[in-house]
């Protein structure tokens, strides 16, 4: 039960995981902006507020999630550290590329939701 | 060692309710004002009641865990204790928003709302 590895471990996988998260949402949601403001029609207010707001929600769900699979149990030698903070970075890295489809799952969804509805109402106007 | 726990704990979550608080009230203010169009300032009032009602939530919340009976001896318990329920925190947070998101993009679908996107 060294207390010093654990406490490494703890100090190397949180700003890697921060970091991640930072990265892989400032991406996502860069390119976010362009489906929100062909989904909500050019309206800037609603795009960017609504893309600020999913944003906040990634950053949150991920960082919790970051922190509830935090807890190692025990390190006894560095073979030990090192495999249990690639686990861990590794099982989050998993976790982000899912959470990161999933988010790009629902900006392509609304687009094409989007689409349709603007193809409805069209058609509707020419009648 | 507890006591130091505690105090970490609410700085942090303070900081966090806080700051998340301040940035849900102020982007999502677009939307409240989408439900209420007629009356502005009522819809104001209606996002400060429910900024109001999110830190009670999230104070209670928080004030909750001060309850709990895990011993702590050392650093890596101080950190585990701290960010464990930071994570509790952060993930209620979560659900909630998304929550509100769910209900924003539901309710805005009610055939009162429609006439107004076809307009923009």
């Amino acid at each position: 039960m060294n207390n010093q590895l654990i406490v490494t471990a703890y100090f190397i996988y949180l700003p890697i995981a921060i970091l991640m998260t930072a990265l892989v949402s400032r991406k996502l949601f860069q390119s976010g902006k362009v489906f929100m403001m062909d989904i909500f029609n050019k309206n800037e207010q609603y795009a960017l507020s609504t893309n600020r707001l999913f944003e906040l929600g990634f950053y949150l769900i991920n960082i919790g999630f970051a922190f509830k699979i935090l807890y190692i149990q025990d390190i006894s030698t560095h073979k030990a550290l090192i495999e249990a903070l690639a686990s861990k970075i590794g099982g989050f890295s998993i976790y982000l590329g899912m959470m990161m489809f999933a988010n790009l799952y629902l900006f392509f969804r609304g687009k094409r939701i989007a689409g349709e509805r603007r193809r409805e109402r069209m058609a509707a106007m020419q009648e | 060692m507890e006591i130091l726990a505690y105090f970490i704990y609410l700085l942090l979550a303070a900081f966090l309710v806080l700051m998340v608080g301040y940035w849900f009230y102020h982007f999502g203010e677009v939307y409240i004002i989408e439900f209420f169009p007629q009356n502005q300032s009522f819809a104001k009032q209606m996002n400060k009641l429910l900024l109001i009602g999110y830190y009670l939530l999230n104070l209670g919340l928080i004030l909750n865990t001060f309850q709990s009976n895990a011993p702590i001896h050392h650093l890596p318990d101080l950190l585990n204790f701290v960010l464990q329920h930071m994570a509790d925190s952060i993930l209620i947070i979560a659900i909630m928003h998304y929550n509100n998101l769910f209900w924003i993009y539901f309710l805005s679908h009610h055939q009162s709302f429609k006439t107004k996107y076809f307009q923009s």
